[in-house]
């Protein structure tokens, strides 16, 4: 830190032990810090379903990096999400296998149901809707990804009993 | 030294130098490649495409494939085609392509006219948008007093974050998201904290960054009056232009001179002329009547009868001060009017000892003198008690630049030229050279810095007398760090010592002469830099004799006041406090004050002469390498204002250019090559200093008179106030003297290229063409002179243990550019700073106010804290520090011999 | 090598895989002859290794099929050699219609590993990365556990085997961009950077990861070693049915009756994938054409179906092997709509560094949007031309744009009547077929 430097006024986020943990395992296996950038982000996303403004300013003092860096990043990736989010993100596939077999349609439906938009949340904070492009499943198309699971040959007809099994898993 | 190669390009063949890209050979041969990706100073990416040419393996080879021209080095016998349909038809679809997403907003785009991409989209042929889609629209950020933002107009180039962060070390600046939706900006509004931020307007091929200022009272190009100048702001000289119109000075752009600026300025440079606009300039003569108490506008005539009867009243003890940010010409013509004795500097005590010092060292030709280039190209740099970035920030840049050629070094190793930029970084990844800094803080050099040492001045001294014993005799013991320094410096093939005359501390600059001197007869390649203070300190301080510094004035107006007191741009209240300066005026009978605006002093005069800014004279200024340069006005002087060699030349009988150069000569032999500058105001034809399109010229003074008036004539050059002569762009060397001096160049422009990229299209052998120097000390004979070992102070109290030193900051040193309100608006509040443990030993907090007093002079300011800062150091604001004087008492509730660090 | 006599398998990369759910595990791998590659490798000179390699003709199966033991000879080997040098696995398949590596990560996590370690063994390589697309969530965690037990059983660390070579392998999930799966792009992802390629030269083999030595191959690629090893270079060879050496897994996606992937010898005919081993269309769906390599390769028709499955004979058929899985486009699905997201996914994953990718596949895109909307004019299509020439291999700065428009570029000549079509009738002719509706069922 050189006298110049100016911290920006911004509110920062306290990592939790476990977070610090994580991100401290990381340092450990690296040498580059800038290399752990990604992670780190990923693992705070984790642990808070998206990366704040706030968070991204703690990080960078907690690595000693750039802000700009690692924002630079982030807004990079796909998979980081700079946004709030639900507590569950539905990434349905928009790939052209998914879309060959009807895949479309069914984010048609997934959005009627849920009555939003395409990277919109519903209003009770439940789902995200994010479409990824094609998911590495075309042999099961159409196929969609949530809480970690891959749900596959995806019916108009499931969508119901999909949505409600994730809402149960949410509340659990 | 470089190679030639034989290139085929649509068949006819050319000759260009081994080490370059096609780009840049085909722009020297005066192609019309576009480009926008690749920057001279930044090197190739490969990112836009819009340079793609046709390659051919051969003779027989007549499908060829599609290169970037700026990716492929030229290789002996390469065959190439610009004009091949297909790679036309790519470029034009390349640019196409680029537009898309750019907006129609060229009428009120600041750009307009003086913009690459305007150019490139007219040279690739690109008329009509076929792209029937929605433009990407992007928010803007307040990025601070000097750019404007406005992303619509972004073409990608990726070259502002490459400049900022890859050239500059800026770290607030990058590139966000991706695809069509980069965005090139901070990640949040506020202040670009970088000092180089100014170029980006430059730098940017298109209006995404523009010169805020200049929206202020923005002319187009083409109507802008335009000529070299020299930047007065630090003691480097960059070149640059001054532009003008109406009186006003519009903007500074940079003026390439690859020994010194490159193509890139400091924020201060760039920013700091604003002081030529101000409402504060003076610009007639004033006269204060004492008996009135009155102060009342004298004509011309008036006040040279005045001046007269002053100058010869009987008892006439008569003293003039000369100014460091004032031409040779202004100071010799003061030094004749007021004799040798009475001449003094207006530069404080020490540095003029620094000075004499250096001066000294250069004529006697024991270390060689660098230039900012030549700092670029060497391998290890111990950089001295300056902090560069606040005091003359382009050489920070320069140093920053010499930290890669380790890296550039490996990357040969691969067959990576230095131009391949991205190849490059991906090579050298954390390598770079060493460069070791001792100061009592750390700077904004610190992160490519191998050792970052803050210290206080007496230990850095310690630590440089260790080095000096290890470099002569390297069996004695030594601290381990002055080993490893040492070692440092004689392991490079060519180190450079750098440092500044910013500490005021003539030990620590004979301690670094002396270790030059030392590298030099061990390794001849070795180097060395000195910043001085301001634009022409050291062509001053030939003027001067020893000891005629600022202090020694104040001791003689003590013990016997002059009768006449002749300040020539120099504000005494800078070096003085208010109440023991008033003091002493007072004794003066008649006070004369020439200067540009009203300051303190000025306040203080009987006589006030309106001095012309730099933009409104020719002058010659010898920076801090002994590199005498040449400005030009950029326009005639208004109202009133003279420049102070013609308001005295009535009274010094040095009424003719001749007689002065004659005069400048005698006085020191050191300047006997300036005398060629009298030769080059005149040429076998002029140049414009006004573009060819320059319109409603002739109704500039249409609200005063109906006539046309004639272009005022500029007698002391051979460069017009007019579209008269020579554009621009077709002047070439005019060369028949002694030194190698050129005709100026007013500014760049060339045929299809408006923008100021143009430059890149003069060929590589001329780049150099504007450069209008000599290096005095490089022509001098060697004088003998034993630099004087440097003393280790035995303080006798209190400073043996806490140093007050000077705290510079780039927007706050300069005088000038504080009158310029961009500038301004950045500088810091006026704080003293230490570290945690001289805080605690103090018993301060943050945020409370420390009193610190000398003999005449008490400064009670907030300190911050910052651990930084070396032990027993405390940091003030330089311009507390010179007021302070050197009589320094430290802090009230400080007693000897308590502190132990 | 091959001399020893072993029960040579006809589908190496698959023999591990049972309907045992707990196949992937290390005891499991191990009593199918698991590991058993990387002992032979072992008890040779890592240059013995790499003639084998070389011997065996292996290309890379990550699209481009590069040789690989010509792509590992450009690695500095001997004592002054830069060190650490980086062995990396792109399992990030993210191309469109690619599916093939998510088998052998889920179901033989130890294959991929045991080929890493061979190949870290043969170059001197010190790092071993698996860089591995984010939502593979259960082949992540397989191959973390797999990797566990490696450290646990001394296949991994100090010392392997008793071998003294010492090698460490570490995951990267992805942070999700397609772009990362261009091995330069991948580099710069893992340090910690914006995802963007780099220029080359430097090659990665040279100057990569950190500056440093660096090889980049792709799952299937890896999974081959072992078997060469095992087997022998001439066993490899053998495998082939035309040119090319080996089996590879192929896949097929679309509206065919049994979708799915096959170990297949490199050479097998298109058709006999699609009929033989994907059931043929549907019942009611006819071919239209196929992309035989995923989503940035050019469409071939059905003349084309006796193309073996080998990269020098889908070239002549000026399209490319890819990563070897097949989309079937059928008769009932609009021709523009699926190049049309195939341009606007790869528009959408574009890095953003260079102007062809940047700004042409997003002009591309609005072209291809507006002909499907029925507001098309035929100079639209002129104009799409001229963006697929635009994008041409060479003229930008990675492969992403290229790939991007070959789809494109053969639909334009091959379906160039469906796009008169929608402009004529300003109008998608395809916009009441039943493939658009949930269709699974019929
Ligand atoms: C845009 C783009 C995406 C790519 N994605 C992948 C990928 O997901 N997996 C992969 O193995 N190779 C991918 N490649 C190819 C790699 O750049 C590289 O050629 C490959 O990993 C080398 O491995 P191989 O020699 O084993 O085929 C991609 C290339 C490009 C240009
Ligand atoms: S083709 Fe260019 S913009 Fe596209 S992904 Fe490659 S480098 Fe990035
Ligand atoms: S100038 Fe060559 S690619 Fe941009």
């Amino acid at each position: 830190m050189t006298l110049q430097n100016q911290i920006p006024t911004n509110e920062i986020v306290e990592f939790s032990d476990v977070e610090k943990a994580q991100i401290d395992k990381l340092l450990l296996e690296n040498p580059h810090i800038s290399g752990v950038s990604i992670d780190a982000l990923k693992i705070i996303q984790n642990h808070r379903s998206w990366v704040s403004d706030a968070c991204i300013l703690s990080l960078s003092q907690y690595l000693d990096l750039p802000l700009s860096d690692l924002e630079s990043v982030a807004t990079f990736y796909n998979l980081i999400f700079r946004q709030p989010v639900g507590k569950v993100v539905l990434h349905p596939c928009d790939g052209i296998s998914c879309d060959l077999m009807g895949g479309e349609h069914i984010r048609k439906c997934l959005s009627n149901k849920l009555e939003i938009n395409n990277g919109q949340t519903t209003k009770d904070n439940q789902f995200t809707l994010i479409s990824l492009p094609c998911l590495g499943a075309c042999d099961k198309a159409p196929v969609m990804i949530a809480n970690e699971t891959l749900f596959e040959l995806i019916q108009e007809k499931n969508l119901p009993l999909i949505i409600n099994n994730l809402k149960e898993a949410i509340s659990k | 030294m470089t190679n030639k190669v034989t290139l085929y390009i649509d068949n006819l063949s050319y000759q260009v130098p081994d080490n370059i890209n096609l780009l840049q050979a085909c722009l020297s041969l005066n192609m019309d490649v576009p480009y926008f990706c690749w920057h001279p100073a930044l090197g190739s990416v490969g990112a836009c495409r819009q340079c793609a040419v046709m390659q051919y393996q051969n003779e027989e080879d007549t499908r060829g494939r599609l290169v970037m021209s700026c990716m492929t080095p030229v290789t002996e016998g390469m065959r190439i085609s610009f004009n091949n349909e297909k790679a036309h038809t790519f470029r034009a679809t390349n640019i196409e392509a680029i537009m898309t997403n750019h907006p129609h907003d060229c009428p009120v785009c600041e750009e307009g006219g003086d913009c690459h991409l305007q150019d490139m989209t007219l040279l690739s042929g690109h008329i009509k948008r076929r792209y029937p889609g929605i433009k990407r629209t992007h928010n803007n950020q307040y990025l601070g007093p000097f750019l404007n933002h406005e992303m619509n107009r972004c073409i990608g180039c990726y070259r502002c974050v490459r400049f900022y962060r890859d050239y500059c070390g800026g770290k607030d600046l990058n590139v966000f998201s991706s695809k069509n939706n980069i965005y090139f900006g901070r990640t949040e509004s506020g202040n670009l904290e970088n000092e180089f931020s100014g170029n980006l307007a430059e730098v940017c091929p298109t209006g995404v960054f523009t010169d805020k200022p200049f929206s202020k009272h923005y002319i187009r190009k083409w109507d802008l009056q335009s000529s070299p100048s020299i930047c007065t702001h630090c003691s480097i000289g960059c070149n640059i232009y001054a532009t003008e119109r109406g009186g006003i000075i519009r903007k500074i752009n940079n003026r390439l001179n690859q020994d010194i600026n490159g193509h890139f300025l400091c924020n201060r440079g760039r920013f700091g002329y604003q002081h030529v606009n101000h409402e504060n300039k003076i610009s007639q003569v004033w006269s204060r009547d004492h008996q009135s108490n009155k102060t009342h506008a004298l004509d011309n005539i008036h006040a040279h009868i005045k001046l007269k009867k002053w100058l010869n009243e009987s008892n006439a003890r008569i003293i003039g001060i000369g100014s460091p940010r004032s031409s040779i010409e202004n100071n010799a013509a003061l030094h004749k009017l007021v004799g040798a004795h009475n001449f003094y500097a207006g530069i404080a005590k020490n540095e003029l000892t620094q000075l004499n010092l250096l001066t000294k060292t250069y004529e006697s030709n024991q270390i060689n003198l660098l230039s900012l280039k030549e700092i670029e190209q060497t391998d290890t740099v111990l950089l001295v008690g300056e902090d560069v970035t606040q005091t003359a920030p382009r050489i920070a840049l320069s140093i920053r630049q010499m930290t890669k050629n380790r890296g550039i070094n490996k990357a040969e190793k691969f067959g990576i030229k230095p131009w391949q930029d991205e190849a490059l970084r991906n090579i050298t990844q954390d390598t770079k050279s060493p460069l070791i800094i001792i100061n009592t803080h750390e700077s904004k050099l610190s992160d490519v810095a191998k050792q970052n040492l803050n210290l206080s001045p007496n230990k850095q001294l310690i630590l440089l007398l260790e080095i000096e014993t290890y470099l002569v005799n390297n069996t004695s013991h030594c601290s381990e760090l002055a080993i490893s320094i040492a070692s440092d410096l004689l392991n490079a093939n060519n180190p450079a010592i750098i440092t500044g005359t910013h500490s005021f501390n003539i030990e620590l600059l004979s301690a670094c002469l002396r270790i030059s001197a030392i590298l030099k007869k061990q390794k001849n390649n070795s180097g060395f830099y000195c910043a001085t203070s301001a634009v022409n300190t050291l062509g001053l301080s030939l003027l001067c004799e020893p000891e005629q510094d600022i202090t020694h004035l104040i001791e003689s107006i003590e013990s016997e006041p002059p009768t006449l007191l002749v300040i020539m741009e120099t504000d005494l209240f800078r070096y003085f406090s208010d109440k023991k300066l008033t003091t002493y005026l007072d004794k003066i009978k008649h006070i004369i004050v020439i200067d540009q605006l009203i300051t303190d002093t000025v306040k203080m005069a009987d006589l006030v002469l309106p001095a012309t800014s730099f933009s409104e004279q020719n002058a010659t200024l010898i920076n801090n390498e002994g590199r005498s340069q040449r400005a030009y006005a950029v326009m005639p002087a208004n109202d009133m204002r003279q420049t102070p060699y013609k308001w005295l030349a009535q009274h010094n009988s040095l009424d003719d250019d001749h007689k002065l150069y004659q005069y400048i000569q005698s006085i020191d032999s050191l300047l006997q090559p300036l005398s060629q500058f009298k030769s080059i105001n005149k040429g076998d034809f002029t140049s414009a200093r006004q573009p060819l399109r320059s319109s409603a010229r002739t109704a500039f003074f249409a609200n005063v008179d109906v006539k046309e008036y004639a272009p005022i004539c500029d007698d002391k050059s051979n460069l017009t106030y007019s579209m008269e002569g020579v554009s621009a762009f077709r002047q070439k060397t005019l060369d028949n003297t002694q030194y190698k001096i050129t005709t100026p160049v007013t500014g760049v422009w060339s045929p299809k290229w408006n923008s100021s990229q143009a430059i890149n299209k003069t060929s590589l052998e001329d780049k150099n063409e504007s450069d209008l120097a000599v290096k005095i000390f490089n022509t001098a004979s060697a004088v003998p002179f034993e630099i004087p070992t440097a003393q280790q102070k035995t303080y006798n109290q209190p400073l043996n243990t806490i140093s007050v030193c000077p705290h510079h900051h780039i927007y706050t040193n300069d005088d000038l550019a504080t009158f310029s309100s961009s500038i301004g608006e950045l500088a810091p509040k006026p704080l003293i700073h230490m570290n945690q443990k001289q805080a605690n030993y103090l018993s301060i907090k943050s945020g409370e106010k420390l009193t610190i007093t000398s003999n005449e002079y008490q400064i009670s300011l907030p300190c911050e804290i910052h651990n930084t800062i070396a032990d027993g150091v405390i940091l003030v604001p330089f311009i507390e520090y010179i007021r302070l004087g050197t009589n320094i008492q430290v802090p009230s509730n400080y007693t000897d011999g308590e502190y132990d660090d | 090598m091959n001399s020893k006599q072993k029960n040579c398998p006809k589908k190496p990369l698959t023999r591990f895989i049972t309907d045992d759910d707990n196949c992937w595990q290390l005891n499991q791998y191990k009593s199918f002859g698991g590991y058993e590659g990387l002992q032979q490798a072992l008890t040779l000179s890592g240059s013995a290794v790499l003639d084998e390699i070389k011997e065996s003709n292996l290309r890379g199966r990550g699209g481009a099929g590069f040789p690989t033991g010509l792509k590992w000879s450009f690695v500095p080997q001997g004592d002054d050699a830069p060190h650490p040098k980086y062995m990396i696995v792109n399992a990030d398949e993210m191309e469109p219609g690619a599916f093939k590596d998510r088998l052998l990560l889920e179901k033989t996590p130890h294959q991929i590993i045991e080929g890493l370690i061979i190949g870290g063994y043969t170059l001197d390589a010190d790092i071993g990365y698996i860089f591995i697309r984010g939502d593979y969530y259960t082949a992540i965690e397989r191959i973390e556990l797999a990797l566990k037990e490696c450290y646990n059983n001394n296949l991994l660390g100090r010392n392997i085997l008793g071998s003294g070579f010492n090698f460490e392998i570490h995951i990267h999930t992805s942070a999700g961009r397609y772009i990362c799966g261009e091995e330069t792009a991948l580099i710069n992802s893992l340090e910690g950077k914006r995802a963007n390629p780099r220029a080359k030269p430097p090659f990665p083999q040279v100057a990569g990861l950190w500056g440093k030595p660096t090889i980049v191959n792709n799952v299937e690629t890896f999974c081959n070693l072992p078997h060469i090893l095992n087997f022998g270079a001439t066993w490899f060879k053998s495998l082939g049915r035309f040119k090319d050496a080996g089996t590879k897994i192929f896949g097929v996606s679309g509206r065919v009756k049994t979708p799915g992937l096959w170990e297949l010898p490199m050479g097998t005919p298109i058709g006999e994938i699609i009929e033989n081993y994907a059931g043929g269309m549907c019942d009611g769906y006819k071919l239209k054409g196929y992309l035989p390599g995923g989503g940035s390769t050019d469409f071939l028709l059905e003349k084309h179906l006796d193309t073996p499955m080998d990269y020098d004979e889908i070239g002549k058929q000026r399209s490319r092997m890819g990563t070897g899985t097949i989309i079937v486009l059928d008769d009932k699905y609009c021709p523009v709509a699926m190049v049309l997201n195939l341009v606007k996914f790869f528009a959408q994953e574009s890095c953003g560094w260079c102007t062809p990718c940047r700004d042409g596949l997003p002009w591309a895109a609005v072209l291809l949007e507006k002909i499907e909307q029925g507001k098309g004019e035929l100079a639209d299509i002129q104009q799409l031309e001229d963006l697929c020439k635009f994008a041409a291999p060479g003229n930008t700065f990675c492969a992403l744009a290229p790939g991007a428009v070959e789809p494109l570029q053969s639909a334009l000549v091959f379906f160039r009547v469906d796009f008169e079509q929608h402009i004529e009738q300003q109008s998608c002719p395809y916009c009441n077929s039943d493939n658009l509706e949930d269709g699974d069922d019929k």
